[in-house]
């Protein structure tokens, strides 16, 4: 009998555990909430010691000009969007298409040799993926730019989406590997070819993996500060009307300009924080009832 | 029939194509590093502190040294501390050393042995500045003027040691909090929890986390550890930033290895009479593992490629964390890690070769990471 | 199979390379003009003494490329010989094989023409604490930074120092001296700041110190808040920040000078001409 207590006791504790754990995720997002909202908001009521700041033309200046003290954030909110989804555009296709070649087309000596390099992709730091851009993804950009320079929109993208591939690319064939056998055979004994098994039958079966590696792929590329900070550009306003204008992002604001956070000023990075935010959760937001969609289906 | 052909036969190219892409661009990226830091790998470099040393050491000397046959005519000799100098740009060098040079035995003001080595710097001699536009002769003239000498001596630094001990660190620490915290999460989620508010309200969670733009969880570190628990710059505001980072990737892979599990296994263990514990602990988790490692590998490679968080949270200083008062490593001092200092040579000194040795460092440092991790996958799956 | 691995990896490789043609065009005649970012020292210096963006009529051209650091300036332009930006004297000397300072208005950009003041574009690297917060050995480093050995560690990173009045550091003064000095700020004095420090170090064994290249605003504000014992920037605080409490040592000078890549002919310019391509009255080259 005192067995079986203690083992209950045992359970209920581990429960309490897990659950704990659990609670850390909810916990730390309140507390980053908590800490970045409370000093990124407060230029937009009144009362702030530092002086207010109308909160619509933050949101859609075109300029940031911290000295006259015109913060506009809304050329950084359409280039970081521009940015992104460009490297969606091209990244997620040919991760996509990789991610099938190692899992299912490949000879099977290559795809040994391919999975670790992916991963190993994977973990270079983005500082070098930004000084490989700086050094000849940029100046290959101005060889076809208008501009007298490589820094652009377009050195952006193609930065962002190589650093995209390895982690869309390793997701996905984790999930394509995960699909039961049962299903690719049962495609082929019907009569299938390979690629239309691959796309009719695998591809389906592993949505929820794949939506997942997009994700966490579209989350690398929104918060990529270091990479592409070296070919951004990073002017003080203006929306890009070319792939070859200069751009800065919300990211890259946040880092500049922290060498000055100071007074109102210093509460603007954490707005910039704070949009870069909401951002981010409307993007997620959508993303997530794209993959409900998926897994209704 | 033909329609379907030719549409398998793009899909196909299509697919070679991408995998050509992007393994061409892998290649491409790891030979612009490996070419261009090249050059820079030594053993010291290995060995070496970054920042330059500076000591003042002591020494004397009562013995007389011959200039040996066949050195270059180029270089100074000093007769009486058996040491050839050669005039660079950068000023006096040391070149050449006797076995018996009392240089070897130099003493620091601190009294502990610093040996004068090849490559060192003389600066000062007795108060006498030394640099490069000083002529041969007033050198060697204060070289040899007496038999007891307070000698100023620069070490080049340029080596990466203290940013790999700081790295090795950080990923050390940081594992410790976020491997468990992540695993244990993930536990709850798959085998606990039952579908409701809480749930929801956790996976919501999850998703923001892992949105979160790494900047912006190096403004909260600063925030929260760096100024509100007063931990300042240190290797453990690094990792307890670097936790949070990495908490939606470690509980997200654990849940979908997890979830590979096949229900049998369970039902199997409950079957023969284990608890929900003893299930998860020795069946479940067991079968995960090779998913966990994956998502400990990812993290890893995370934690060495980190930046943006780390520059306001560690800081960018390259030195060994060391306690000064005991003279062991600490997690409360700061060290810039390898990523950084790469970082802080571009963007300050436009240093490419050296950003790029120490990247061949780091990805040295994560490709064996990456082999060893492999080995444990291949040993547990049997 | 073979034949397809084949095709797939040359296209790949095709693809790839061709993206690498690292051409060094000028694209079209235009000026690739270069600042640093807000929160730098050096651009604040640079704001004030050319006038830019001194108020809404003079503001600079937001079609300026952002780079943040010295040694990032240089290494772009050395680069791009389309591209014109500001650094300070010591970067221009460590980058010389690659790009050359242009002589304002005729005068060439030296410390010579900096200490008698004809070239006019220079500002202090200046050191910022709260008295209170200074221990024995942040008191005797800042005496230190004084002294003619303070002052020729100084020199040697490339600044420019003024040795009148200055008197011989004491090392017996402070015996046993221990400690660790928490320094940081700006990214333009991190060389001369840790010089300095590395033979403060060498006479005191036992005295250790970091220094966290962050920037001018940042470590003026960790003086304040007390993360940094003694904070570096290179420009001078303004009223507000002085309003704080904050004690303010200069302890060098450093000047600041135009480059342009080796390929670019252009040597002088004129303050007038450097105000117009900075506020994107002049575009292109040709127009000088």
């Amino acid at each position: 009998m005192t067995v079986n207590r203690k083992r209950v006791w045992m359970e209920k504790i581990f429960h309490a555990i897990f659950f704990m754990a659990a609670s850390f995720a909810v916990v730390s997002v309140g507390a980053i909430i908590v800490l970045i909202f409370s000093r990124g908001l407060r230029p937009f009521f009144p009362g702030n010691i530092y002086g207010t700041y109308n909160f619509f033309d933050f949101v859609t200046g075109l300029n940031w000009r911290p000295a006259f003290g015109e913060f506009g954030v809304g050329y950084m909110i359409i280039n970081s969007l521009l940015a992104t989804l460009g490297a969606i555009l091209l990244g997620v296709p040919i991760s996509l298409l990789t991610a099938v070649f190692i899992a299912e087309v490949a000879p099977k000596p290559l795809a040994k040799l391919m999975q670790p390099a992916i991963e190993l992709l994977a973990a270079i730091p983005s500082v070098l993926y930004g000084v490989f851009g700086f050094a000849i993804i940029a100046p290959a950009v101005k060889s076809i730019s208008p501009h007298p320079t490589g820094d652009s929109l377009l050195a952006v993208i193609l930065v962002l989406t190589i650093m995209v591939l390895p982690t869309i690319v390793s997701v996905v064939v984790t999930s394509i590997r995960a699909v039961p056998q049962n299903y690719k055979e049962g495609s082929l004994a019907l009569g299938a070819s390979k690629i239309q098994t691959i796309f009719k039958v695998i591809l389906p079966a592993a949505k929820s993996g794949i939506l997942t590696g997009v994700v966490l792929g579209v989350g690398r590329a929104i918060g990529e500060t270091m990479a592409v900070i070296l070919v951004a550009g990073n002017p003080e306003g203006g929306i890009p009307t070319t792939i070859f204008d200069r751009v800065r992002l919300l990211t890259t604001n946040i880092v500049l300009e922290q060498g000055y956070a100071a007074e109102l000023q210093a509460q603007m990075l954490f707005s910039t924080a704070v949009v870069l935010f909401f951002f981010i959760m409307i993007i997620n937001i959508i993303l997530s009832k794209i993959q409900k969609k998926a897994g209704d289906m | 029939m033909i329609n379907r052909r030719i549409k398998d036969n793009l899909a196909t190219f299509l697919i070679w194509l991408s995998a050509g892409i992007a393994t061409s661009i892998l290649v491409a990226v790891v030979t612009f590093i490996f070419s261009n830091g090249w050059s820079l790998i030594s053993v010291d470099f290995l060995r070496n502190n970054y920042e330059p040393t500076v000591r003042f050491v002591n020494i004397e000397t009562s013995d007389r040294f011959q200039r040996p046959d066949g050195l270059d005519n180029r270089l100074i000799f000093s007769e009486n501390l058996g040491v050839a100098l050669e005039q660079t740009e950068a000023g006096y060098v040391v070149t050449y050393l006797d076995n018996n040079s009392p240089l070897r035995t130099a003493i620091d003001l601190e009294e502990s042995l610093f040996p004068v080595k090849e490559g060192h710097f003389i600066e000062e001699v007795n108060g006498v500045t030394i640099n490069h536009q000083t002529p041969e002769t007033e050198v060697l003239e204060v070289l040899n003027a007496e038999a007891t000498a307070l000698i100023k001596i620069r070490e080049l630094g340029g080596g990466v040691f203290p940013m790999m001990v700081s790295t090795l660190l950080l990923v050390f620490v940081t594992l410790i909090v976020s491997a468990p915290l992540g695993i244990l999460a993930a536990i709850y989620m798959v085998e606990y929890a039952k579908p409701g508010r809480f749930v929801k309200l956790v996976r919501f969670a999850t998703e923001i986390l892992s949105g979160i733009p790494s900047v912006v969880y190096g403004l909260f570190g600063m925030l929260m550890f760096v100024q509100l628990l007063k931990l300042g710059m240190s290797i453990l505001s690094g990792a307890l930033t670097m936790s949070i980072l990495l908490l939606p990737i470690m509980m997200r892979t654990t849940e979908e290895a997890l979830k590979t599990v096949p229900m049998s296994y369970r039902e199997a263990s409950y079957g023969l009479g284990a608890n929900k514990i003893q299930t998860i602990y020795k069946v479940v988790l067991p079968s995960a593992m090779p998913g966990i490692m994956v998502g400990i590998i990812l993290s890893t490679g995370r934690i060495v490629g980190e930046s943006a968080a780390l520059i306001f949270t560690v800081g960018t200083f390259a030195s060994l964390p060391v306690n000064l008062a005991t003279g062991n490593l600490s997690i409360l001092e700061t060290g810039a890690t390898l990523t950084l200092r790469a970082f802080i040579e571009v963007k300050e000194f436009g240093n490419i070769e050296m950003a790029s040795a120490i990247g061949i460092v780091i990805l040295v440092i994560v490709f064996s990471l990456n082999m060893i991790s492999r080995l444990i996958v291949k040993k547990l799956s049997h | 199979m073979k034949k397809k691995c084949a095709l797939a990896l040359i296209l790949g490789l095709l693809t790839v390379l061709t993206a690498c043609q690292a051409g060094n065009s000028t694209g079209n005649d235009g000026i690739d003009v270069i600042s640093r970012e807000q929160g730098s020292g050096t651009r604040t210096a640079f704001e004030e003494l050319l006038e830019i963006n001194n108020d809404k009529t003079q503001l600079m051209t937001s079609n300026v490329g952002i780079k943040d650091g010295n040694g990032l300036v240089a290494t772009y332009i050395a680069r791009n010989n389309s591209a014109i930006g500001y650094v300070s004297f010591a970067t221009l000397e460590t980058n010389k094989a690659s790009v050359h300072g242009l002589s304002i208005d005729g005068v060439e950009a030296s410390p010579e023409n900096v200490i008698n003041g004809t070239y006019g574009i220079s500002r202090p690297f200046v050191a910022i604490y709260q008295e209170e917060n200074l221990s024995e050995v942040d008191r005797a480093f800042i005496e230190f930074l004084g002294s003619v050995q303070g002052l020729s560690a100084l020199e040697g990173a490339e600044t420019i120092v003024d040795y009148t009045d200055a008197p011989q550091f004491d090392v017996s003064k402070y015996e046993n001296l221990r400690g660790n000095m928490v320094l940081g700020g700006s990214t333009s004095t991190e060389r001369a700041v840790k010089e300095a420090a590395g033979v403060f170090k060498a006479m005191f064994p036992q005295v250790t110190y970091s220094y966290s290249a962050t920037g001018s605003g940042s470590g003026i504000q960790n003086a304040q808040n007390g993360t940094y014992t003694i904070g570096f920037s290179s420009r001078s605080m303004t009223d507000s920040e002085l309003e704080n409490g904050l004690k303010e040592t200069t302890i060098c000078k450093d000047g600041i000078v135009f480059i342009v890549n080796n390929d670019n002919p252009i040597k002088n310019i004129s303050s007038q001409q450097i105000r117009d391509i900075y506020l994107g009255v002049i575009k292109s080259w040709d127009e000088l």
